[in-house]
């Protein structure tokens, strides 16, 4: 017979041998580091240049006094019609999404359904940068900023101020690679070519690969709108043939990079980093990836399991971007939610985003 | 242990450097018994490192970290298993049981044999219990802390506990 103090010594005995075969990788903090790093990716590069980066808890604080003035009218966006919710307006989608997702262009997920923001403002996609591991690549949040006259030009203005300085993503893990000095003097629209005149930006870093993935960030952010083409340059009002000392070619109109090299391989569109939403929350989602599969988990901010894990199959694969939206029926509380793709070798994770959200 | 009041002024870097150098081991070493599988359990770990340094504004002092850590590693193991195939694990535990019979002259082979099957006892049992177990007998939690480190109550601790027991003393009668 076998008694239970028996049994428990046993037990004792066996997990301390067994535990004690284990031994850690050498270089385990080192791995811990990198992988911390590659999520935080340019931010520590900042920091470590003067700017300090801006604490969690401050997301989404700038927008504070606008959220609290939502008001009833609704504006219907000529530029970044989005489907996002914003984290600090009331997000009340008028009509509601449509039932099936329309196929959107694949550079620009998430331009289907409108949202509703106050008068004198609009929810305009603004690009920032992030690490992955294939580089610097570019994430799009939307932010509802004001608009001035509400012409197509002052909306792209008001994103691209907002782009020159990274700490105005919501996502800590997005960042800027403009310098700090960098403002934007004006900005003109005129057959789809956007004239961009920039003071104070044409002394930065060198760093060629940051370098080039700033000028995407400003184009991408400046051909948001319908029917753009392209992108022309000044400096403090005079064009330049190159910029900056990795000497990029800035003459002439620029265009676009492919969305495969230019984006990152998988965003969390909706909901946006510190958005408070309602249940069913509407997820978007977007990738570029193979065979357009994407692994979507769920998780209470609180810890524990996955409220949700499944693979998501987006609109199209790589090299386009392809699209996807789920509804989920949550529970209020905070979530944090990620978007994966995974490595069809091993399963391990290659490329990643995620978001903090409150559900109502 | 280290000071609270020390913990709070610890930026998430500090703090992942520090919780790393007085529990990193010893929680891969949790996982592994979870798992049956160092490798995982390596980065089943890291990954909690990373959600700490994620969390740490919310965490801010040690003992919740220490138990966010565990608790993460504890759902994130489970996780694993769940995924794992059901024939891969029986697979595993077919030959953990080929290797303790492996005939051996040392002295304690006996000990090692019967060690052996108890852990391929433990890899049998359902999860909860098998947390259960290891939390009590490796990590010696209260059974308050197992209860919060499950995510479920001291009751359901008590039954996972002694239903493990009451399996592997089953088990134990027939070799004996």
């Amino acid at each position: 017979m076998t008694g239970p103090k028996d049994i428990e010594a046993v037990l004792r005995r066996a997990f301390d041998e067994a535990a004690g075969r284990v031994d850690v990788a050498p270089d385990a903090l080192g791995t811990i580091r990198t992988r911390i790093e590659a999520r935080r990716g340019r931010l520590w590069r900042r920091t470590r240049s003067g700017r300090p980066a801006r604490p969690r808890h401050f997301r989404g604080g700038l927008m504070l006094g606008m959220g609290s003035a939502v008001a009833a009218s609704v504006v219907v966006l000529a530029v970044g019609i989005g489907s996002c919710n914003n984290p600090s307006t009331n997000p009340t989608p008028v009509g509601g999404p449509p039932a099936t997702a329309t196929q959107p262009s694949p550079t620009n997920p998430g331009s289907s359904t409108t949202t509703a923001t106050p008068p004198g403002t609009a929810n305009v996609p603004v690009y920032y940068l992030g690490a992955t591991k294939a580089g610097t690549r570019l994430f799009r949040e939307y932010h509802v900023l004001p608009d001035g006259d509400g012409s197509t030009a002052a909306q792209v203005k008001a994103a691209i101020a907002a782009m020159l300085d990274g700490r105005t993503a919501y996502d800590p893990d997005y960042s800027s690679q403009w310098p700090a000095s960098a403002s934007v003097r004006g900005v003109t629209v005129s057959g789809g070519v956007t004239t961009v005149d920039l003071g104070g930006a044409t002394v930065n870093g060198y760093d060629p690969e940051g370098n080039r993935a700033a000028l995407q960030q400003l184009i991408w952010t400046a051909t948001a709108y319908k029917g753009a083409t392209g992108v022309k340059l000044l400096f403090d009002g005079k064009s330049q043939t190159t910029l900056w000392a990795s000497k990029l070619p800035v003459a002439g109109v620029l265009h676009r990079a492919a969305a495969v090299d230019a984006l990152a391989p998988v965003w969390v569109i909706d909901p946006q980093q510190g958005a408070q939403v309602g249940s069913p929350v509407t997820v978007n989602l977007a990738g570029v990836v193979f065979e357009g599969t994407v692994q979507l988990r769920v998780t209470r901010a609180s810890g524990g399991a996955p409220v949700v894990q499944r693979s998501v199959q987006l609109s199209v694969g790589a090299p386009a971007q392809g699209t996807a939206r789920v509804t989920l029926t949550l529970a209020p509380g905070t979530y944090e939610i990620e978007v994966m793709e995974l490595s069809l070798k091993d399963g391990s994770v290659v490329a990643t985003d995620n978001h903090t959200f409150t559900v109502k | 242990m280290v000071a609270v009041e020390q913990a709070s002024g610890w930026t998430a870097d500090e703090a992942v450097t520090r919780l790393f150098a007085a529990h990193y081991r010893s929680l891969v070493r949790l996982a592994s018994l979870l798992l049956s599988d160092p490798h995982r359990a390596e980065e089943v770990t890291q990954d909690a490192y990373v959600g700490l340094h994620r969390n740490w504004y919310r965490l801010r002092d040690t003992d919740r970290a220490l138990a966010y850590l565990r608790q993460t590693v504890v759902n994130a193991s489970r996780s694993v298993l769940r995924h794992r195939v059901v024939v891969d694990r029986h697979a595993a535990t077919v030959r953990s049981a080929g290797e303790a019979s492996a005939p051996s002259a040392e002295t304690g082979a006996l000990a090692r044999l019967e060690q052996d099957a108890v852990l391929a006892a433990v890899a049998g049992l359902p999860a909860r219990q098998r947390e259960a177990l290891v939390l009590r007998y490796y990590a010696d939690l209260s059974e308050a802390e197992i209860a919060e480190t499950m995510g479920c109550s001291r009751g359901a601790v008590k039954s996972h506990t002694a239903r493990g027991v009451a399996a592997l003393r089953a088990r134990m009668e027939l070799w004996t």
